[in-house]
């Protein structure tokens, strides 16, 4: 069951009351309950909550079921004393299993990664014994200061997470940004455990870039770098913070201010006779930010810009038209010459789709680069009507993703004239024909069990991997078995693959072959085809491998 | 540069002067700056500290303290002596909220909320809002001098409880949660404890919440449009009896066309409107871009209600097209009459009135030519309102403005669903004065900071058009020629200092010295401002 199939669908009724059953203290206020349980409405889910790090139960927690089909709740109670909770008289049918409480990530059972476990109520299903563990929020706070000791206000903190894995695809990503207040004091209060990165983005508030160079009061034309915990502006040095779940870190960092750098850059007039400003990225772990922080010039004769206030750092230029892309690492005031840097060329195409309907109105395309070529690591521009075109993308290799309302359909192949890729990923050269961007829109689901010891195994991470290890970027669907086994793998693309079921493989790197070879060797084949219709059943189960 | 509160010199603060942005200093450790090289003349300085405010802006009780900007004006001269700022510091309000659960309330979202003058009214206008941390503690920092109210937001048991039930769930799901409550335990702001904040207070304001049972109101919204004809964007606000706004969310369910809150024990309504989305055809392409043509095509309707110790479910929230009420305009020619070319353009505002989420939010209401003799109008919520009128051209002023014969100027107007319940009528006249005031001549230009006059010219009569506070300073002319006078009598009051005055309550100026001055039609008058002598 995954967390991101939010489908809106017919709702299934079925009611529930609260079982407060455990409940000691409660009991005395709950009135009665009738006792008009309809034939079937009979079944109960119950359990304990605890907090996943410590072990100790969590009370007065909200535990809900919701609908399978469309997530609204249908009914909730709140954990006893002990951790208890009880959900009775619920018809035979599957549901998922919310629990939430502050000061805990907002959780479903046995959730990994955005996957979980419903529940399957019916005969034989025992759903009366459930831990249900919930982990705790991880807090991390600190205070920025300056040269002069005091507090910055309005510095903005961010926050970096490093890959689960280290596998070729997953890279360093945001994970959230703070704001200090007037005592220099950030917090960030819901952080899941992991390890993390951070770097403070600040301007001096008695900066003054502007004037004449001979007026300028040097003390004042200054900048911060971009600093990384503990106070480094080097990038490779950053300190890794290591947030345990439930924990509360702490990260002081002071800011050191430096004389501000100018950079001067040509201004350029396109073919309409607007003229084309260059655009100044701030490179932060290999996410661009737009550098809005300075002062901006435009010398009489209108062919150059100047940027002030400019600290010494890492930064992604484009300039020019057609564009350049040009990385710098400055360390002081500097002139871009006209020529240089990369050529970024357009990139224009089309979005087929496998079915040969027409392309849904509402899509984005996404290039992200996965070599170490200069420019920003994505770019994004919208599909009208199926066509999309990016204005400037510097050579070298790319994986295209595209989503419509929120869905992401899987790239089967990209092709420009004759050359032809199999898989998302494709080598941008000089300004080249159309690209030919082909999705599949399958909605082929499968379905199926996970079985161990010939019963049905609730928790296994089920993996579909396409036998071409060139097309897992692309092509590669992930669920967990529910209760009694089932899985489900939606939109599932034709293609040849192959299914594993894991037990406990939730801190397995899927994304890498040589990790996988193992399991992949006793998976079961499955082969999708355009006829299969829009429910393929696995008519064997897949056999859970352990670890 | 000194510290207003202390008489302390002020250490690193920058002052600059504007138009010549390479032009700033940090004071040293004795508080002194010097910037040489400056031309002759009058200048322009801020100055600019973390943690302060130029005291001016301080005490200024003004609406803007957030743009902290104020300018002084100084005239340079060779040898000119020492000139001293003084910047007041800033005051915080921080607080612990404690629930009676005993669990650590963090991630609650705690508003504050300031007593600022708008258009010479005293309003309750939200300043900030702030989320308590880990340990449930809060705070809002920097905070100019003036008098604030805190509230936190009502906070459901857990952020899973926000999200939607399923049809006829309301009495199997049980959701409790700690109500909006105002510093120290009241619950709005008419019994809340004012915290009056000065000279770099800083204030505490713990609040206690208690843990109690909301119950999921569910209400079914009807649109008059074809069932299914889809397309609309539909947003519901929870307000309270006297339809204020409340903090309490209400989400719309679009597959069962309900409205859903949770809220706990109360007399409540639920305000719906639906606007259509605009990719659909039923707006045209221009009335897109038309907040009228917009307006035209939304729905809106109320239900009331009240909650007792159970769900509510058995609500039917009907919308219907907002009725309004046109403004009739009339002129009062003068022996002189109008010219055709200078038909004036008329603007009429609306400010909220009442309510502390709402108070002195504006809204456009109506506008048009004066000829056409009504003006078109845009469909407004339901509420009471002040009214502010503004006329294109300055030769022309209002005579009166009335709701069923009750004046504007002195009482709100009421609309309900179907807009306004009396006729509006607007009168304007073309015989109105123009007044020149000056400075007295013992006001010149000396070397050194320039002393700046507020000036309100504030009618004896009521009126709709609001008084703008002119300033006077020797270096821009020492004169200020204020045209488009509804003929009467008035009072001046005039201060040394930027001050947003509470023109329209008669009992603060009846504290004041002030000039009574009596315009005739088409009277050219002239007057000379009393300044205090230093």
């Amino acid at each position: 069951m995954s967390q991101v199939e939010v489908l809106i669908r017919t709702l299934t009724r079925a009611f529930a009351l609260c079982g407060i059953l455990f409940a000691e203290a409660a009991t005395s206020q709950v009135a009665p309950q009738p006792q008009r349980v309809a034939i079937g409405d009979s079944y109960r889910i119950a359990g304990t909550l605890t907090n996943a790090s410590t072990g100790e139960t969590i009370n007065r927690a909200v535990v809900e079921v919701l609908s399978e089909e469309d997530q609204h709740t249908m009914a909730s109670c709140v954990t006893d004393s002990e951790g208890r909770f009880a959900l009775d008289r619920l018809a035979a049918a599957k549901y998922q299993l919310r629990a939430s409480k502050r000061g805990f990530h907002v959780g479903f059972y046995d959730e990994h990664e955005g996957f979980f476990s419903a529940i399957v109520t019916g005969p034989d299903q025992d759903t009366t014994h459930l831990e249900f563990k919930l982990e705790a929020n991880a807090i991390l706070s600190g205070v920025v200061t300056d040269d002069a000791g005091e507090p910055v206000s309005g510095a903005r903190v961010m926050l970096f997470k490093r890959p689960t894995f280290q596998g070729a695809g997953d890279r360093i990503s945001p994970a959230g940004t703070a704001s200090t207040d007037d005592t220099g004091t950030y917090e960030f209060g819901n952080l899941s455990a992991g390890e993390y990165l951070m770097a403070v983005l600040a301007e001096p508030w008695y900066a003054v870039h502007e004037g004449s160079p001979a007026r300028r009061n040097p003390a004042l034309d200054v900048a911060y770098p971009v600093t990384y915990f503990d106070s480094t502006t080097e990038e490779q040095s950053a300190k890794p913070i290591v947030v345990a779940a439930g924990s509360h870190e702490q990260a002081n960092i002071s800011l050191h201010a430096v004389p501000a750098l100018r950079l001067s850059a040509p201004l350029v007039r396109a073919t309409d006779y607007t003229t084309v400003a260059p655009q100044l990225q701030q490179n932060v772990f290999g996410t661009g930010f737009p550098y809005a922080s300075v002062g901006v010039n435009i010398p009489p004769g209108n062919t150059a810009i100047e940027m002030s206030g400019i600290a010494p750092g890492s930064y992604t230029l484009t300039q020019g038209n057609p564009q350049r892309v040009v990385d710098l690492d400055l360390t002081s005031s500097v002139q871009v010459d006209p020529n240089a840097g990369a050529p970024a060329n357009p990139v224009e195409g089309r979005i087929r789709l496998l079915s040969g309907a027409p392309a849904p109105a509402d899509m984005v395309v996404t290039l992200m680069r996965i070599d170490n070529g200069p420019g920003q690591p994505a770019y994004a521009a919208e599909a009208r009507q199926g066509s999309f075109r990016f204005e400037g993308v510097p050579p070298g290799d790319w994986a295209f993703a595209v989503t419509s309302g929120g869905r992401t359909l899987p790239v089967m192949t990209v092709s420009a004239g004759s050359r032809k890729r199999e898989g998302s990923v494709f080598t941008l050269r000089d300004r080249g024909p159309q690209l030919t961007v082909t999705l599949s829109d399958a909605s082929t689901d499968v379905k199926g069990f996970a079985n161990k010891n010939d019963r049905g195994f609730t928790g296994a991470m089920i993996v579909l991997l396409p036998k071409n290890p060139a097309q897992w970027r692309a092509l590669a669907w992930r669920d967990q078995s529910d209760s009694d086994g089932s899985f489900a793998l939606h939109d599932v693309a034709p293609g040849q693959y192959t299914l594993v079921a894991i037990e406990n493989g939730w801190d397995l790197d899927w994304t890498s072959p040589a990790a996988m070879a193992r399991y992949l060797l006793s998976g079961m084949s499955v082969t999708v085809t355009e006829q299969s219709g829009a429910l393929m059943r696995l008519s064997t189960p897949v056999v859970v491998q352990g670890r | 540069m000194r510290n207003g509160v202390s008489g302390e010199p002020l250490p690193r603060a920058l002052v600059r002067i504007n138009g010549d942005g390479a032009t700033g200093v940090l004071t040293d450790g004795e508080g002194r700056f010097e910037i040489s090289d400056v031309a002759e003349g009058p200048e322009t300085v801020t100055v600019i500290k973390p943690g302060f405010l130029d005291h001016l802006e301080a005490v200024a009780d003004s609406s803007m303290s957030d743009a902290r900007d104020y300018v002084h004006s100084v005239i340079v001269a060779p040898e000119m002596g020492d000139v001293v700022f003084t910047m007041n510091p800033l005051n915080s309000i921080r607080g612990q909220i404690r629930l009676s659960t005993g669990d650590v309330a963090e991630g609650f979202q705690v508003a504050l909320l300031k007593r600022t003058m708008q258009d010479g009214r005293a309003i309750w206008q939200s300043a900030a809002s702030a989320r308590t941390n880990s340990e449930g503690v809060y705070r809002f920092g920097e905070l100019s001098d003036g008098l604030y109210a805190v509230y936190t937001e009502p906070a459901m048991d857990s952020e899973a409880a926000n999200y939607l039930l399923a049809a006829g769930s309301g009495n199997n799901v049980p959701r409790q949660g700690y109500a909006s409550v105002f510093y120290p335990e009241a619950h709005d702001l008419t019994g809340a404890a004012k915290i009056s904040l000065a000279g770099g207070q800083q204030a505490e304001a713990s609040i206690a919440l208690t843990h109690e049972p909301f119950y999921s109101v569910t209400a079914t919204v009807t649109s008059p449009k074809a069932e299914g004809a889809g397309g609309e964007n539909v947003s519901v606000q929870v307000m309270d009896a006297q339809r204020h706004p409340l903090p309490y969310t209400a989400q719309y369910d679009e597959a069962t066309h309900t409205a859903q809150a949770a809220l706990p024990d109360g007399r409540y309504s639920m305000l719906a409107t639906a606007t259509p989305n605009l990719g659909t055809g039923t707006v045209t392409f221009a009335e897109r871009f038309n907040a009228v043509g917009m307006a035209s095509h939304s729905f809106t309707g109320e239900v009331s209600f009240t909650v007792a110790s159970r769900a509510v479910s058995n609500l039917r929230l009907p919308l219907s097209a907002p009725g309004s009420a046109p403004v009739q305009v009339m002129v009062e020619r003068g022996p002189g009459g109008i010219s055709q070319i200078d038909d004036p353009r008329v603007f009429v505002t609306l400010s909220q009135t009442g309510g502390w989420m709402s108070d002195g939010i504006v809204s456009s209401y109506a506008e048009g030519a004066a000829s056409e003799g009504v003006l078109q109008t845009m469909p407004t919520p339901p509420g009471s309102f002040w009214v502010h009128t503004s006329v294109g051209t300055k030769q022309i002023c209002e005579a009166s403005f009335t709701a069923g014969g009750a004046s504007l100027g002195r009482e709100p107007l009421v609309l309900g669903v179907a807009g306004a319940s009396a006729p509006l009528v607007l009168t304007l006249r073309d015989d109105c004065a123009k007044l020149t005031l000056s400075l007295p001549d013992s006001v010149g230009l000396s070397a050194g900071e320039e002393r700046s006059y507020t000036v309100y010219v504030v009618p004896d009569f009521d009126s709709t058009q609001d008084v703008v506070p002119q300033t006077l300073r020797p270096s821009t002319g020492g004169r200020i020629t204020l045209i488009g006078l509804t003929p009467g009598s008035y009072h001046v009051y005039t201060f040394d200092r930027p001050v947003a005055l509470e023109y329209r309550n008669s009992a603060v100026l009846a504290t004041l010295p002030g000039q009574a001055v009596s315009l005739a039609p088409d009277q050219e008058a002239e007057l000379t401002i009393e300044v205090a002598q230093r």
